[in-house]
C-alpha cells in the first residue's frame, strides 16, 4: 500500500468517527436546538462521505437537500414548537429498561446490518457495465443523469410525482380559513441588517450556480435536483431575509410551476409511444435536447414544490401565532 | 480493511444510531431527526453497495447513486409532512409536543403548580379538542415550569403514540 | 515549471491548513462565544484563502481558476455575514442576562425570534406588526 493510500485511509477513519460522533452527540444531547445543529455539520460531513464513495452527484444532493433544506425545517419546527420538558429521554431514571432494551434492538439491528455489508458477494453485482454500453446511445456523458433520465426514468417520472402530492399533503394541514394567507413560517420579525444584505448579494450568484448545476448535470455531476434545491434554498433566504412576500396556498403560479414538470415529462414520455415506441422511449437523434427540455422544467417544479414547503404553512385564524 | 467497508460500517451504526433515537427520542422533533439519520444510514449502505459496484470507468455504480438523489428527495418530503403535522399540533392544541413519556414521579408532581387536580377532572369529562385548546391556554400563558407535567401531556401521548 | 508550481501549491495549502487549525484549536479553547467566532472568521477567511491561492495553479483553464475566486469571495461573504449574525445574537443574549433591556430585540437570531413560539409563550404580548 503506498502512502497516498494510507492517507486516504486515514482520511476516511477520521471522517467516519467524526460522523459517528456527532450522531451520537446529537442523539444525546439534551437541547434539541443543538440537536438541529448538529444534524446541519452531520450533513455536511455526510456530504464529503459521498465524495470519497465517488459519488459527486449524491454528494451535491445530500449537501443542499439532506443537510441544508431538511436543517431549515427543523429549525422552523423547533421555533415554532414549543419547547420541550427539560428533563430529556436520558436523565429519566425510571424509563431505564425501555432504553435498555431500544439500545439492545438498535444494536442487533446496526450488527445485523453490519454482517450483512461486510459479507456481500463477491464480486459485487453491477449495472455499471450495463450503463457504460448503452450510455451513447442517450447522448448524455453523466452516467447519473443518463440513469434517472433515461434508463430508470419511471422512476424519476413518479419521484417528481411523489413531491407534487406531498405539497398536496403538507397544504392540506392548511388551517381551515387561512388557505389565502400567505406562508408564515419563514419572514423574521425584524431580519438583521446583515441578513438582509445577504439576500440580496446571495441570489444572483445562486441562480447562476444552480443554472450552471443544472446545465452541466448532463456532462458533469449535478442535474436538476440539485440546481432545483439550490434555487429553493436562495428563494428561503429571500423570504427569511423579507425581501420578498411569501405565496399563499391559493394562488395559481406556485400550482402551475409545480405540476408543470411532471406533465411535461408525462407528455413526452406518452409521446414516445408513437414517436419511438415505448412509454418515455426517446426518438433518437432528440434524446439530448428532450432530456434538457424535461430537467428544466422539472427544475423549475422542483424548486417551487421544495421552496414551498420550506415557506410552510399560514398561521391558523385567530391563533397567537398569526400576526397582522 | 477498505474505505468500502468502513464506510459500510458507519452506515449500519447510523441506522442503529437513528433508530435507537427514534425510539428513544424525548420529543417528536427529536424523531424527526433520529429519522433522518437512520435515512442517512440506510443512503450510506446504498452508496457502499454502489461503490462496491465500480466498474466500466465510473468510480461507483450509477443506479444505486440515482436511487439515492430520488430517495433523498423523498426523504425531505416525508419530514416536511411530520414537521407540518407536529406544528399544526402545537398551534392547535396548544401542547409543548408530542410526548411520550410518563407521568413524572410523585415527588416531582409536586410541584408549585397546582394544575394536575384540575386536569385530571377535565380530562374525563371532555377529552375533545376544545378541552384541550382552553387547557393549552392555560398552558401557553402560564410558562409551565418544565418539571410539571400534568396528565394532559398523557392524552396528547396517547392519541399520537 | 509543473514542480515549482507544485511546490507552490504545497508550501501555501499547508500555510492555509495551519489557520485553520489555529481556527479549531481556538473554538475549542477559547472561553466566551464572541472570541471562539474570532478565532473560526480568522481561519475561515484567511486559511480558506491561502489554500484557494495554492490550488490556483492546479486549476483547469481561466474558467476554473474563477471558479475558485468566486468560492473564496461566496465563502467570505458568507462567513462574515453568519459571523455577525452569531455575534449580534450573544450580543443581544448577554445584555439579556446581565439584566439591561435589550435594545434590538429583533436582532437575535436565535429560537427568540426565528419564529413567533416567544409570543406563544407570554401571551399578553402584540402580536407582530
Amino acid at each position: 500500500m503506498n502512502a497516498v493510500a494510507i492517507l486516504g485511509l486515514l482520511t476516511d477513519l477520521v471522517l467516519a468517527v467524526s460522523v459517528l460522533m456527532l450522531s451520537i452527540w446529537i442523539v444525546l444531547t439534551p437541547d434539541r436546538l443543538r440537536a438541529v445543529v448538529g444534524f446541519l455539520a452531520n450533513g455536511i460531513l455526510i456530504a464529503l462521505v459521498w465524495m470519497r464513495l465517488g459519488a459527486p452527484d449524491v454528494a451535491l444532493t445530500e449537501a443542499i437537500i439532506g443537510g441544508g433544506l431538511v436543517t431549515l425545517l427543523l429549525l422552523g419546527a423547533s421555533a415554532r414548537v414549543p419547547p420541550e420538558s427539560a428533563r430529556n429521554a436520558f436523565a429519566d431514571r425510571d424509563r431505564w429498561p425501555l432504553h435498555l432494551l431500544a439500545a439492545l434492538l438498535a444494536a442487533v439491528v446496526a450488527v445485523g446490518l453490519a454482517l450483512v455489508v461486510l459479507n456481500l458477494p463477491e464480486p459485487a453485482p453491477s449495472l455499471a457495465s450495463a450503463v457504460a454500453t448503452e450510455l451513447p446511445a442517450t447522448a448524455v456523458d453523466n452516467p447519473v443523469t443518463a440513469v434517472l433520465m433515461a434508463f430508470r426514468a419511471v422512476d424519476t417520472l413518479f419521484e417528481t410525482v411523489v413531491l407534487v402530492v406531498a405539497l398536496i399533503a403538507f397544504w392540506s394541514l392548511i388551517p381551515e380559513g387561512a388557505w389565502f394567507q400567505r406562508a408564515g413560517w419563514l419572514p423574521l420579525r425584524e431580519p438583521a441588517p446583515a441578513l438582509v444584505l445577504l439576500g440580496r448579494v446571495l441570489p444572483p450568484f445562486g441562480i447562476l450556480t444552480a443554472v450552471h448545476l443544472f446545465w452541466i448535470g448532463t456532462t458533469l455531476p449535478g442535474g436538476k435536483f440539485q440546481a432545483g434545491a439550490l434555487l429553493a434554498a436562495i428563494w428561503a433566504l429571500v423570504l427569511i431575509a423579507g425581501l420578498s412576500q411569501p405565496m399563499a396556498a391559493a394562488q395559481r403560479l406556485p400550482r402551475l410551476l409545480v405540476v408543470m414538470g411532471p406533465t411535461v415529462f408525462f407528455a413526452v414520455g406518452l409521446a414516445g409511444f408513437w414517436l419511438a415506441g415505448d412509454f418515455l422511449a426517446y426518438p433518437s437523434g432528440l434524446e439530448k435536447p428532450l432530456i434538457l427540455i424535461i430537467e428544466a422544467v422539472l427544475m423549475l417544479s422542483v424548486a417551487a414544490a421544495l421552496g414551498l414547503i420550506l415557506a410552510g404553512l399560514p398561521p391558523a385564524p385567530g391563533s397567537l401565532e398569526q400576526r397582522r | 480493511m477498505t474505505a468500502v467497508d468502513l464506510f459500510g460500517l458507519l452506515g449500519s451504526l447510523l441506522v442503529g444510531i437513528g433508530l435507537y433515537g427514534l425510539i428513544t427520542g424525548a420529543c417528536a422533533l427529536r424523531k424527526i431527526v433520529a429519522f433522518n439519520l437512520l435515512g442517512a444510514g440506510v443512503f450510506l449502505v446504498f452508496g457502499v453497495i454502489a461503490r462496491r459496484g465500480a466498474g466500466a470507468g465510473f468510480p461507483g455504480d450509477p443506479v444505486p447513486q440515482a436511487l439515492v438523489i430520488t430517495g433523498l428527495v423523498v426523504a425531505f418530503a416525508a419530514t416536511a409532512l411530520a414537521v407540518g403535522l407536529l406544528v399544526r399540533l402545537a398551534e392547535s392544541a396548544g401542547v409543548g409536543d408530542v410526548d411520550d413519556q410518563l407521568l413524572p414521579a410523585p415527588k416531582i408532581t409536586l410541584g408549585p403548580m397546582p394544575e394536575p387536580p384540575s386536569g385530571t377532572e377535565e380530562r374525563p369529562a371532555s377529552p375533545g379538542a376544545v378541552a384541550l385548546g382552553e387547557h393549552a391556554q392555560s398552558r401557553v400563558v402560564a410558562v409551565v415550569p418544565p418539571a410539571d407535567r400534568d396528565p394532559d401531556d398523557q392524552t396528547i401521548a396517547g392519541s399520537c403514540a | 515549471m509543473s514542480l515549482l508550481w507544485n511546490l507552490f501549491t504545497l508550501v501555501f495549502v499547508s500555510l492555509g491548513l495551519v489557520f485553520f487549525v489555529a481556527g479549531v484549536v481556538g473554538l475549542i479553547r477559547f472561553p466566551d462565544p464572541l472570541s471562539r467566532l474570532h478565532a473560526l472568521s480568522k481561519a475561515d477567511n484567511l486559511g480558506l484563502g491561502l489554500v484557494i491561492l495554492g490550488l490556483l495553479p492546479q486549476a483547469t483553464g481561466l474558467l476554473g481558476v474563477l471558479k475558485l475566486i468566486a468560492l473564496w469571495v461566496l465563502v467570505v461573504i458568507g462567513g462574515s455575514i453568519a459571523g455577525q449574525l452569531l455575534a449580534a445574537t450573544q450580543y443581544a443574549a448577554d445584555e439579556q442576562t446581565d439584566g439591561q433591556p435589550d435594545p434590538k430585540p429583533g436582532r437575535q437570531l436565535g429560537r427568540q425570534t426565528l419564529g413567533r413560539s416567544d409570543e406563544g409563550m407570554t401571551a399578553g404580548e402584540a402580536p407582530r406588526a
